[in-house]
């Protein structure tokens, strides 16, 4: 290797260096590009170590019509109308929060920001943008099974004449 | 004592640490900042304007001394916290009971959280107010805010770490705001979380972020704010807000009133470091540091109150949806924020309300009208703490383009620029719904009075 001077480089000269100058960053961009995707790739987690969120209630002629079962370790609610059931997730759709039943108002409510929910989950009041979220409901072995980790459709119901 | 002082620095020893011996003449003034690697980000001489306490109220070098004390009971506390579940709150708990210093550690390192997060936006709203902000510091500017919302992050990363309720519920309507961003917004909450919900890894990748991962960048970022600040040619003096700048500054320079750097300058970073430790120490023997029950990820307590620099996040969230209150309105806030200096006009040459009065004022009503309007109508109930300092600031800037302003008063307001109506706006908006939402809401988020029903803090 030659050893370093610092005379003025010739134009061609000045040419190449500015040519190769962006052919080398535009590598070092693309390993940099590539190094922050691998990153956010490694921070993502693989395997995941939460809890299952299906679970029994008990045996739905137990419940009597008109019961808002309040499951505050799972945090769900089961509804029994006179058709059947219904679960609905008691996370607030505005940011999160649990909300409460409040029985004397026949409606959910969430402390964070005011949000309010009928009965059947639709909001009646507060900044909550979307109703409660129903979840799926199945009877095995007599059993009423809540999958809380798989949501149902907004009128779903599992009709079971009292 | 003098005799005593030469024995001290006069001899091979402390020659060998400080060559240039104890600094009392000018030239041993100048060298000491000039050779030591800690003093010399400092110049060598500053004017005595410039450091005068008025000026900038030390509020950027009070927010450093904040980090400095942050770092120093920070890494204390670390001695003793294990960021697992549930170990992390019994850590707490005997921080509280069986540490000796442990509540006054833990007081010192969260009252200067919030002194720092105070501080900085404060530095950031006399920074404005002072036209520190022009050409060419333009890029200083935006960097600090971008320290400014790196503080926010770290005060905010470190609210979960004791797992009690209040760090639980805070973080709950803190992460589901990200969520909200639009394509990216789940996945951030999912890498931010490390999982879907908020347990023992959202507990560690806190934790990582609070003590390394974001004091590293606050420590390159601030090292750079106050090198560019000496290299924009240091604390702002400018002449009178809307000449001209950057030239004449540098025309104006006045040597008459140079001082030394050692002691002048030093003097007063030491009594202002020692002014807000001594402060800071009084709060935290005075006040314990809030730790209710541990985290109950099925018990909302009621009110849920995210920190208190997000409550006027979180009252706006009442209103709109988190989306707009929790990515749109805030991202907008800070993006005006990082580019206003790239659109201050100069009013020597284009006042703002010059030529084009008529046309600038149907333009500012019809903006205010539409704006009022969006208020109103895109949210669930009207939103008075916007909507007022709208109309004021509206009303205020159309008395300013009066003709002839009657008043002095009124013709300063004539010569104010628009990024300082906008600024001004911005403050107040800020400062209202957080005390909105710190004093003037309890349970179910409802209206309390803090005189009558008492403050849910």
């Amino acid at each position: 290797m030659a050893s370093p001077t610092d005379t003025e480089p010739t134009d061609q000269e000045r040419e190449r260096r500015r040519f190769l100058l962006l052919v080398g960053s535009g590598a070092l961009g693309a390993v940099g590009l590539g190094l922050a995707a691998a990153t956010l790739r490694f921070i993502e987690p693989n395997v995941l170590f939460e809890e299952d969120r299906r679970f029994a209630v008990g045996r739905p002629e137990d419940v009597p019509v008109g019961t808002v079962l309040v499951l505050v370790r799972q945090r769900v609610y089961v509804v029994r109308e006179e058709k059947g059931f219904y679960a609905l997730s008691a996370v607030c759709t505005h940011l999160g929060c649990i909300t409460r039943y409040e029985a004397e108002q026949k409606g959910f409510f969430c402390p964070c920001h005011g949000s309010r929910y009928a009965l059947k989950g639709t909001v009646t009041g507060g900044p909550a943008p979307a109703a409660l979220v129903r979840l799926h409901l199945s009877i095995e072995r007599e059993q009423l099974v809540v999958d809380a980790g798989r949501p149902a459709a907004s009128q779903a119901l599992l009709e079971l004449p009292a | 004592m003098s005799k005593l002082l030469r024995a001290l620095t006069d001899n091979r020893a402390f020659k060998s640490l400080v060559r240039h011996g104890y600094p009392e003449d000018a030239r041993t003034r100048a060298l000491a900042v000039y050779s030591n690697l800690f003093l010399h980000i400092h110049p060598l001489k500053v004017r005595a304007r410039a450091i005068a306490f008025p000026r900038t109220f030390y509020l950027g070098g009070l927010s450093a001394a904040c980090f400095f004390l942050l770092t120093l009971t920070g890494v204390a506390l670390m001695v003793f916290y294990r960021p697992a579940v549930p170990q992390a709150y019994q850590d707490m708990k005997d921080l509280e009971f069986v540490v000796t210093l442990g509540v006054f550690t833990r007081n010192l390192h969260r009252f200067a959280a919030h002194a720092m997060v105070a501080l900085v936006f404060l530095h950031l709203v006399v920074t404005f107010y002072r036209g520190a902000y022009r050409r060419p510091r333009e890029f200083n500017w935006a960097l600090g805010v971008a320290l400014f919302v790196l503080t926010i992050l770290l005060s905010y990363t470190g609210y979960l770490l004791p797992w009690d309720q209040l760090a639980f519920w805070a973080v709950t309507v803190g992460t589901k705001m990200a969520a909200a961003a639009p394509w990216v917004g789940e996945r951030l909450r999912f890498l931010l979380l490390g999982g879907t919900q908020i347990g023992e890894n959202a507990l560690l990748r806190f934790y990582v972020l609070h003590c390394v991962a974001l004091p590293l960048l606050a420590v390159v970022g601030i090292a750079v704010h106050v090198w560019r600040l000496r290299k924009d040619g240091g604390i702002y003096l400018g002449p009178a807000e809307n000449t001209p700048l950057a030239d004449s500054e540098k025309k104006a320079v006045d040597h008459e009133d140079l001082v030394s750097t050692w002691p002048h300058l030093l003097a007063r970073e030491l009594v202002a470091f020692l002014g807000i430790t001594l402060a800071l120490v009084l709060v935290s023997i005075g006040f314990n540091a809030p730790l209710e029950a541990i985290a109950d990820p099925n018990l909302t307590p009621n009110p849920a109150k995210a920190p208190w620099y997000f409550l006027g996040l979180q009252e706006l969230l009442h209103y709109y949806s988190p989306l707009v209150s929790g990515v749109v309105l805030p991202g907008l806030a800070i993006a005006a924020l990082a580019v206003i200096p790239y659109f201050d006009l100069n009013l020597i040459r284009a006042p703002l309300w010059g030529e084009q009065r008529r046309s600038r004022l149907a333009l500012l009503w019809g903006i205010t009208f539409a704006g009022t309007g969006w208020l109103i109508f895109a949210g669930a109930h009207p939103v008075w703490p916007l909507i007022v300092p709208l109309l004021v600031i509206a009303i205020v800037m159309s008395f300013a383009a009066l003709p002839s302003p009657p008043t002095a008063l009124g013709r300063w307001l004539a010569q104010r620029s628009l990024p300082f109506w906008i600024f001004t706006w911005f403050v107040v908006i800020s400062v209202a719904l957080t005390v909105i939402g710190i004093f003037f809401r309890g349970p179910n988020w409802d209206y309390v009075l803090p005189w009558r029903d008492g403050v849910y803090f």
